[in-house]
């Protein structure tokens, strides 16, 4: 992944909460929510914020090198972010710094999509969203 | 409006809806259900909190189920008048009914994007595949049609619930919310119980109801989340599974429960349980997040609030058809704004209901 890259949430349907700093985000065309380690949940603001991977990669250097770039990879599968046109965007904040210095915790991204079990109760609910309801939920 | 049609199944040409054409077909749909001659229905009106429900029904289980399975809210005369939902229960066999529509095979049905495309007109709607079976909401005129081919011809959780969809859209469009929560209390103070079917919602509110404390349902109940958390029931009933009968030993106070449901589960009422136990409203101070331990001793611990936001936002809103990002900064408020805590279940339903009962009195303003 190129170092001046800047990216940003990915559309509309990406919405997220903070909670005591836990971020939580939820994808609202496929339904899967995402949770984040503490350094996670601290790279997810700055890289929605448009800081550039450069200053990231970096912060995070002290939690294992390629942890950050596999978090990157799979915030970009799940089409939670995307890359931004302009060149403008933030910069890394010192409070995001601290946080992500102080992390104990590599960045790692976790999904809740097991949807079928949460509503195994309830049959409606068992297809995958992503394909939509003609197409029964695999397993 | 119409795409196109179809044979299958031995059912007659039916019209065919995709997301492009479904805002239009809705409108046609609510516009003919309106028009149905109502004598030959059987009406209920139920009183519910900040809501008068008007139900037409020519489905005789779902108008069963709509005078039981409702608990009336207090009658607030003289109070001003709260917004009428008029809703018509129709089937093909209702003389005037609209054709029931089917989604064009092939078509995928994406919730959210017809969500979307429904609200770009004032609309609301869901739709369940196998059947053919409709729920349209028009919003500005308060009325909404529950559609399906034949009677009986629903999905079998409907009945448990009824209506459930409309409530959610009336609801929401109000600031409140349909939530998927059981719910203890003691004098009109209690708790949230959220998490996923199977994690002890039910098993622990019977607990509670056998033993001296409060509820306002342990399955769907209605949540305000303006200066402080406040939860009304909706539902009259509750429901357990045999091994959970036997466990509370239910049988002593239900010694006829009837058939098992579609889940396998007993459903009955609050009221033959404990029949003085349902408050107006339960002041809601903390939210508990259940799991079965088997270990002796219930623990309550501390939860960080992004797991608690999971536990009740991942479920209430998949349940409930529609938008989703109003409800998620919903349930986002409620989270921010009550401690959170896991709630590890003990096997003895007296120590669970003692703990739960202690926890509410140490945490009551």
């Amino acid at each position: 992944m190129f170092d001046l890259m800047r990216y940003g949430i990915s559309s509309s349907d990406i919405v997220a909460e903070s909670f005591d700093g836990d971020i939580v985000v939820l994808d609202l065309a496929s339904g899967k929510y995402f949770g984040f380690s503490d350094s996670g949940c601290a790279a997810w603001e700055a890289l929605a914020a448009g800081v550039a991977v450069r200053e990231l990669r970096s912060a995070t250097s002290t939690l294992g090198g390629a942890a950050f770039d596999s978090f990157l990879s799979q915030l970009l599968e799940h089409e939670l972010l995307t890359p931004r046109d302009d060149e403008a965007g933030g910069e890394l904040t010192h409070e995001l710094r601290d946080r992500i210095i102080n992390a104990k915790e590599a960045p790692e991204i976790f999904m809740f999509d097991d949807l079928a079990d949460l509503f195994k109760a309830d049959p409606i609910h068992d297809v995958e969203e992503q394909t939509g309801w003609p197409i029964k939920k695999s397993r | 409006m119409i795409d196109a049609t179809s044979e299958r199944e031995g059912t007659s040409a039916l019209p065919l809806i995709s997301t492009s054409t479904i805002a239009a077909c809705a409108r046609s749909l609510l516009d003919q259900g309106r028009t149905i001659n109502t004598e030959g229905a059987q009406s209920t009106s139920v009183r519910l909190p900040g809501l008068m429900l008007r139900v037409h029904s020519f489905d005789s289980e779902m108008s069963r189920a709509v005078r039981h399975n409702f608990l009336q809210a207090p009658d607030s005369t003289g109070a001003k008048p709260v917004p009428e939902l008029t809703v018509a229960v129709l089937h093909g066999e209702t003389p005037g009914c609209p054709t029931v529509a089917r989604w064009t095979p092939g078509e995928p049905y994406m919730p959210h994007r017809v969500a979307q495309a429904l609200d770009a007109a004032g609309l609301q709607g869901s739709y369940f595949h196998d059947l053919d079976h409709w729920h349209l909401h028009d919003l500005d005129n308060r009325f909404a049609v529950q559609l399906f081919h034949k009677p009986g011809g629903y999905p079998p959780w409907e009945a448990g619930a009824p209506l459930r969809p409309f409530l959610h859209w009336h609801y929401a469009r109000h600031a409140r919310r349909l939530t998927h929560s059981g719910t203890l209390g003691l004098d009109g103070t209690g708790v949230l119980l959220a998490g996923a079917g199977g994690s002890g919602k039910s098993g622990t509110v019977v607990a509670g109801l056998l033993h001296g404390l409060q509820s306002v349902g342990d399955d769907y109940v209605l949540l305000d989340a303006a200066d402080e958390i406040t939860a009304r029931p909706l539902y009259a009933t509750l429901k357990q599974d045999p091994s959970g009968f036997e466990r509370l030993g239910l049988a002593r106070h239900l010694p006829m429960p009837g058939a098992l449901n579609w889940q396998g589960k007993y459903q009955f009422l609050i009221k033959d349980l404990a029949p003085d136990a349902v408050p107006e409203a339960l002041h809601i101070t903390a939210l508990l997040v259940p799991c079965v331990t088997g270990q002796a001793q219930t623990r309550i611990t501390s939860l960080p609030r992004a797991e608690a936001m999971i536990a009740l936002a991942a479920s209430s809103i998949y349940q409930m058809p529609g938008e989703r990002e109003s409800g998620f900064r919903f349930f986002s408020r409620v989270v921010r704004q009550l401690p959170c805590f896991a709630l590890e279940l003990g096997h003895d339903p007296v120590e669970i209901a003692g703990r739960i009962g202690d926890f509410i009195s140490r945490t009551s303003p």
